[in-house]
């Protein structure tokens, strides 16, 4: 399975979308390079204040360039266990809850006219209730605004959610376009 | 059609139709927007609107028609082919499980409370509990029947069956429910609910709460079946994107869990059938049943009357969007009373109601404009009615006719044709003489066994 994203430069910022967006890398690379980083540091400082205080309680003198160097080895081995360990335990791997979604054929649209004069073009209510003012205030403006085309307002079949196909054939047979209100 | 359209809508729709036009491969249709809401608005402002501007575009409404339906064709507009979606890995980006969980949240895949977030590990348990491969085909679910229809496997509603905290042995019953491809969150204005019954043996095998509290958050199973059909619903139907595919004006918080509760088949006196058995299926036999309404009432209420009687009162004037048909939830002592006054069975009692209901006034002359204008015109039996006033009860049922059997409206699969509109189902804990009532109607039933 290719987790890979599409290759962008790093955001900077560190939601999961913007990771989604913008990570170059494999995502699990993208989080050792940031959020692990910082928890070795913070693993780090806790680290070293243990050992101060080991050191404290058993009244041990430093010995300061030698414990400079003992103390650096400590951390940068610290440093590349705990990188390691906190990422393995931080990170889980879940699975997508979402289905499938089909294909989209696109559907090329209808030609155009030219013109509209001299042609007939069919309003089609669908009938959502109580909006025949609106659509009869639209077949009156567009029979006014356009005179030179015949305006026909028409219902459709039976309710809103219904098909008619008679009236599409209908439509395809005498009309050069069609407006098609539904409500609401 | 083949012939140069232009749709109008109103302008609150803008999301979802861009979102459909795209989804039914017309991604460049000349829609023209009109103000919100046209309807119900008097005919001075809608002469207003029309000569004023698409809200959206500012172009005058009148002039962008014309131009939608003349303008030329870009070379995409007449171009076909297939429009691209986004991949589905199987698994996401690994992270830490509070990133996940906010991912989650973000993207819509869930319902706004925690989940358990669905490591292959868990999906695994879970699959166990079916003899059917992970891959088989579920079925098809789509939040309206003007969006398209998401697909899915048995796996991916083991995924949804995780996130919800079902156990494995309440899988079957999932299964079932995701067969029937009827999604809990319809994408409607007007706020659907919907409603899951279980009857049968697995009821009791998986701990099912038929007694006290039954409808209410008090039980695992009953909890997290009726949850895991909304996370279903959202991540296998495609639902629940407000404005996009899913339009509930003010929602419905019985989308949370969706009724999911079992039938009291214990608590049915005596010649009462257990709602599977109604449905056909033996008593042996495991099922779900699945309802679609909007509302419940709970009815806390002492009368001298018989409470046979009350629930006919009840009834008559019940209302919201679905007033053709009902479900009565009876408390098993509430069934047991209204057996003793004469109901040998639900049928009978069902009948009785659908005789014995009219309609309020108002309710019915605002449903049958034709009749109102019988009445004004003096037609019987219209006129005797009108002159009792708007106010009196109308002698018509709501609940005698047949249930629209439109399957693409209601998503059923099944032909079913009930006698009267009204169900009635039995459970709860006896603790008082209560019961509850809504406007649901049935939908369809599914075997559970088969998902075993």
């Amino acid at each position: 399975m290719d987790y890979t994203m599409k290759h962008h430069e790093a955001s900077g910022k560190s939601s999961p979308e913007s990771i989604q967006a913008n990570v170059s890398m494999p995502i699990t690379s993208y989080y050792k390079h940031h959020s692990d980083i910082r928890k070795s540091f913070y693993f780090i400082f806790k680290k070293r204040i243990f050992i101060n205080f080991i050191s404290y309680t058993r009244k041990e003198k430093p010995m300061k360039s030698k414990s400079v160097c003992i103390l650096f080895v400590i951390l940068l081995a610290a440093i590349i266990a705990s990188s390691g360990l906190a990422s393995d335990e931080a990170k889980i791997v879940v699975m997508n809850p979402r289905g499938i979604q089909p294909e989209i054929r696109k559907i090329p649209m209808a030609a155009r006219p030219e013109t509209l004069d001299g042609k007939m073009v069919y309003i089609v209510d669908t009938k959502y209730p109580n909006t025949k003012p609106f659509v009869e205030a639209l077949h009156a403006a567009l029979k006014s605004k356009y005179p030179k085309t015949t305006w026909v307002l028409r219902d459709k079949f039976a309710g809103y959610m219904d098909d008619d196909p008679k009236l599409w054939n209908e439509i395809k047979e005498k009309g050069a376009g069609a407006i098609v209100l539904l409500g609401h | 059609m083949g012939v140069s359209t232009v749709p109008m809508i109103t302008q609150r729709f803008e999301e979802l139709v861009t979102t459909i036009a795209f989804k039914k491969g017309i991604p460049n249709m000349r829609i023209t927007y009109t103000p919100h809401p046209i309807t119900d608005r008097p005919a001075d402002l809608c002469r207003e609107f029309v000569a004023g501007n698409n809200p959206i575009s500012g172009r005058p409404m009148l002039e962008e028609i014309y131009a939608g339906l003349t303008r030329p064709l870009s070379a995409a507009d007449s171009k076909g082919g297939f429009l691209k979606r986004d991949p589905r890995p199987r698994l996401l980006p690994s992270d830490t499980a509070d990133n996940l969980m906010e991912y989650f949240h973000k993207h819509g895949y869930t319902d706004g409370n925690p989940i358990i977030l669905p490591t292959e590990e868990k999906v695994q348990e879970m699959l166990k509990a079916t003899s059917h491969e992970p891959d088989e085909w579920v079925g098809q679910m789509r939040p309206s029947p003007p969006h398209e229809a998401w697909y899915y496997t048995v796996e991916m509603v083991a995924v949804n069956a995780v996130m919800a905290d079902a156990k494995p042995e309440y899988f079957p019953v999932i299964l079932a429910i995701a067969s029937k491809g009827v999604t809990s969150m319809f994408s409607s204005t007007s706020s659907f609910a919907r409603m899951v019954v279980v009857n049968g043996p697995v009821v009791k095998e998986i701990g099912m709460n038929t007694g006290i509290g039954a409808l209410g958050p008090v039980n695992h199973a009953n909890s997290t079946i009726g949850r895991c059909w909304t996370l279903i619903s959202k991540n296998l139907g495609g639902s629940g994107k407000p404005g996009e595919t899913y339009l509930g004006s003010q929602g419905n918080s019985l989308n949370y869990n969706n009724l999911c509760f079992p039938e009291n088949e214990d608590g049915l006196p005596a010649g009462w059938k257990p709602l599977h058995v109604q449905k056909g299926f033996d008593k042996s036999e495991s099922v779900v049943s699945i309802f679609s309404g909007w509302s419940i009432n709970d009815i806390a209420w002492y009368s001298p009357l018989p409470i046979h009687e009350v629930i006919r009162g009840w009834l008559e004037h019940f209302f919201s969007f679905g007033t053709t048909q009902a479900t009565l939830i009876l408390d098993p002592i509430v069934a047991a009373d209204v057996a003793s006054n004469g109901y040998p069975t639900k049928e009978t009692f069902a009948r009785y109601l659908a005789d014995n209901t009219g309609t309020p006034g108002w309710l019915y002359w605002s449903h049958n404009p034709n009749a109102l204008e019988q009445a004004k015109a003096g037609v019987e039996p219209y006129a005797g009615w009108f002159k009792k006033g708007k106010g009196a009860v109308v002698p018509v049922s709501r609940y005698k006719g047949r249930r629209r059997n439109n399957s693409n409206f209601m998503a059923s699969q099944d032909n079913n044709e009930p006698t009267t509109s009204i169900e009635i189902v039995v459970t709860g804990g006896g603790t008082n003489t209560f019961w509850s009532g809504g406007d649901f109607g049935y939908v369809g039933s599914a075997s559970i066994d088969q998902w075993r």
